[in-house]
Order: C-alpha cells, then sequence, then structure tokens
C-alpha cells in the first residue's frame, strides 16, 4: 500500500480522476477496517503509532505511508466514524489522536461480518488454506 | 512554495517536502496550519523512534499526489464538520436555480399585442373609449401572452410601469422582478377577477371601494393581480361620475 516516490508517475500533476480512483482503493480495501480494528482494541492511537502497529501487526502487508494514512483517517473522519483530539505529549509536543465513535464501533462491526464472508469463500474456493480460528496479532 | 511555520523545526528537506504537499492539497488556511502540524508530529515521532529522514520522507510518495489525497479528504471533513454551511449552501444554489427559472419565465415571452413602446401602449389604454371590458382586453394584451393560460411577460410589466408614469425602471427593479412576480396570476384569472370588480363597480353600495383596497393592501395579492391595478383608477372615476350624476338628478327631483 505504500506509494514510493520511485513509482509515482512522471507526469506533471496527478489528474482529478487518477486521484479519485486512489481514493476509492483507498477506502475500499483492508485499510480501514484494519485502522478500525487498532483503534478498537487501543482506545485511541496516534498517526505514526498507527502505521508502525499497522506494519508490525500485518508483517508489512498493510504498510502505509503517510500518503495514504492521513487521507485516510481524514475519510474516516467526515464519514464521523473516527473524532480526533489534539493532546501534549509529556515531552511538550503537539500529537493528534484518533479514537473511534459509537459509529465507527457499528462499521467495524460490519467490516468483520464482511471479512469473515470473503474469508470463508476464499477457503471454501481453495484460494486460503485452512487457518486456526484465531490468529494471534502482534499489540 | 513557502514552507508552513510549523515546520520551522524540521530540516530543510523535510520542510520542502511538506510545503509541496500541502500546495498541492489547497487547503484554507486553519485546514493548511492543522495538517501541517500533523505531518511534523509524523516526522518527530519517526526521528524519535529512530528512523532515517529520508525513510520517513520516502513514504510521502509523490507530493502532488499526495497532497490532492490529502486536499480531497480534508475538505470531505470541513464538509462534514459543518453540514449548516453545507445545507446553506445547498439552499441559495437551489433558490439561484428557481430565481434564474423565474426570471426567464418572465423575459422569454411577448405579450399579444406588440406596442411601439411601453409608454405607447399605456397611452393607448388611457385613451380607450370602448366599454370597461374591451379596454381591459387591451390592458391584458399588452401585458400578457395569448390565450386564457396566457402568461404575464416583462414587456408586460414595463406597460405597467409606463401607466405608472416610470418610463426607465432601474436594473435593480428589473433584476428583483421574478421575486415580486413568482406567482403572477394567469390571463384567464386576472380576467375573472377583473369581472368581479367590474360587477361591483356597477353596484352602488361601498363594496368596490372596499375589496379594492383590500386588495391593494395584501401585498402578495396585489403583485399577483398587478394588472387590475390598471382599470381601478378608471372603474373608481366612472363611478364617482354616476354617483354625481345620480345625486345632481335625485337633487333636481326634489327640488319643486
Amino acid at each position: 500500500m505504500r506509494r514510493s516516490e520511485e513509482d509515482a508517475p512522471s507526469a506533471d500533476g496527478p489528474p482529478d480522476r487518477r486521484v479519485a480512483r486512489a481514493e476509492r482503493e483507498l477506502m475500499r480495501g483492508a485499510g480501514p477496517a484494519a485502522v478500525l480494528a487498532l483503534l478498537a482494541r487501543r482506545g485511541e492511537m496516534y498517526g505514526y503509532e498507527l502505521v508502525a502497529a499497522l506494519s508490525a501487526g500485518s508483517d508489512g502487508a498493510l504498510d502505509m505511508g503517510q500518503a495514504t494514512l492521513y487521507p485516510l483517517l481524514y475519510n474516516l473522519e467526515a464519514k464521523g466514524l473516527l473524532k480526533a483530539t489534539w493532546r501534549e505529549t509529556p515531552a511538550g509536543r503537539r500529537r493528534k489522536y484518533y479514537a473511534l465513535t459509537a459509529k465507527g464501533r457499528r462499521r467495524l462491526d460490519a467490516h468483520r461480518r464482511e471479512w469473515r464472508a470473503v474469508t470463508r469463500a476464499l477457503t471454501r474456493l481453495g484460494v486460503l488454506e485452512r487457518v486456526p480460528a484465531r490468529v494471534p496479532i502482534a499489540p | 512554495m513557502k514552507p508552513p511555520p510549523e515546520t520551522a523545526a524540521l530540516p530543510r528537506r523535510a520542510r520542502e517536502r511538506i510545503a509541496a504537499s500541502l500546495d498541492a492539497a489547497r487547503l484554507r488556511r486553519a485546514d493548511r496550519e492543522e495538517v501541517a502540524a500533523e505531518l511534523v508530529a509524523h516526522i518527530d515521532d519517526g526521528l524519535e523512534c529512530g528512523r532515517d529522514l529520508e525513510d520517513i520522507l520516502r513514504d510521502f510518495g509523490e507530493a502532488r499526489e499526495t497532497g490532492a489525497l490529502i486536499g480531497r479528504s480534508v475538505r470531505r471533513r470541513r464538509r462534514a464538520r459543518f453540514p449548516a454551511l453545507r445545507a446553506a449552501k445547498t439552499f441559495t444554489l437551489a433558490i439561484a436555480v428557481v430565481y434564474v427559472g423565474l426570471f426567464a419565465r418572465l423575459h422569454a415571452r411577448a405579450p399579444e399585442r406588440q406596442w411601439k413602446s411601453p409608454a405607447a401602449a399605456a397611452a393607448a389604454w388611457r385613451a380607450a373609449h370602448e366599454s370597461e371590458r374591451a379596454a381591459f382586453e387591451t390592458v391584458l394584451a399588452s401585458m400578457y401572452t395569448e390565450g386564457e393560460d396566457g402568461r404575464l411577460t416583462a414587456a408586460g410589466l414595463r406597460a405597467f410601469q409606463a401607466f405608472q408614469g416610470k418610463n426607465a425602471p432601474s436594473l435593480w427593479s428589473i433584476a428583483l422582478e421574478p421575486a415580486y412576480f413568482p406567482n403572477p396570476a394567469r390571463r384567464g384569472e386576472a380576467r375573472r377577477e377583473f369581472e368581479r370588480f367590474l360587477r361591483l363597480a356597477e353596484d352602488p353600495g361601498p363594496a368596490f371601494e372596499t375589496e379594492r383596497d383590500a386588495l391593494l393592501a395584501d401585498g402578495r395579492r396585489a403583485l399577483r393581480f398587478v394588472a387590475l391595478q390598471i382599470p381601478f383608477e378608471r372603474l373608481a372615476a366612472t363611478r364617482t361620475a354616476i354617483r354625481s350624476r345620480s345625486h345632481s338628478h335625485s337633487n333636481s327631483r326634489r327640488t319643486p
């Protein structure tokens, strides 16, 4: 999911249509569900903490850079799934913390149902091997 | 491309990268400052965790695309944060569309009878010596399109203004006409209302004056039946003449 400078398009400016497509892909993939799930488990997290947790928890499969994470967070906030609060760190720096809203919890439940159905279907089709019911995820 | 002040403590390369992304995001100042502060905090957190600056900046991706993505999502968030503002914009746009429609409705049609000028239409009516009904038909032809379902026209309103002595209405009054005449009576309705007033005028009692004053006092109804305001003057004069004749007649009968 990481967008690196190397694989960036060489065009002068990104046409709106391509940006809109990138945004749709961003909101359709596993990213939103993963962010909601992490916040449900941890209570509240800041941007860099989310990037690190997503990367570690998915063995790099959900590696996100700022280019992906912040638009994703702002979109989730616009939908009322997250709420953000600025707070000072013990070192005196300001950080923005994100937490789930009630609507976000309901959306996470919906995501879980959808992903469970997809996983079952892919397992039945033989795309996925049978895995233990609960896979431990790094905190 | 001026780096935002929030980035002052960062190395130059990081400042430039944030500035390039924010420029591409095209945000309002408050949003720009908030996003800048969050990106600065992100880089600081990365550096605090021992990551290399170049490594963190690589995650920024291509500045224009990153900026465009951030810009879209922040604008969406702003709209969600201020639903009243969004509703007001939609409402204003809807009003503007309706207004343009009303303006087009007034101006797209011509009255049944085309005069050389609105003043000529007004003068023709003043000089009319036909019956009241025939004279009012001239008024309707000067103001409305053809047929019972005929609509009030902008040229008709000019004729009405000329009748009132205003030969050069201001641009403002023309622009505001759709607001004053959002639902004018159709030609047939105006004729029926005139017939009612004609019957009242033929009655010796005070009903005509009472009804006329009530119509003129009710702003919306007065504008809806704007064409009626033209014959009122003539009908009132006729009534005065009839009354004075009947008065002098009864006096002469009473005199021995």
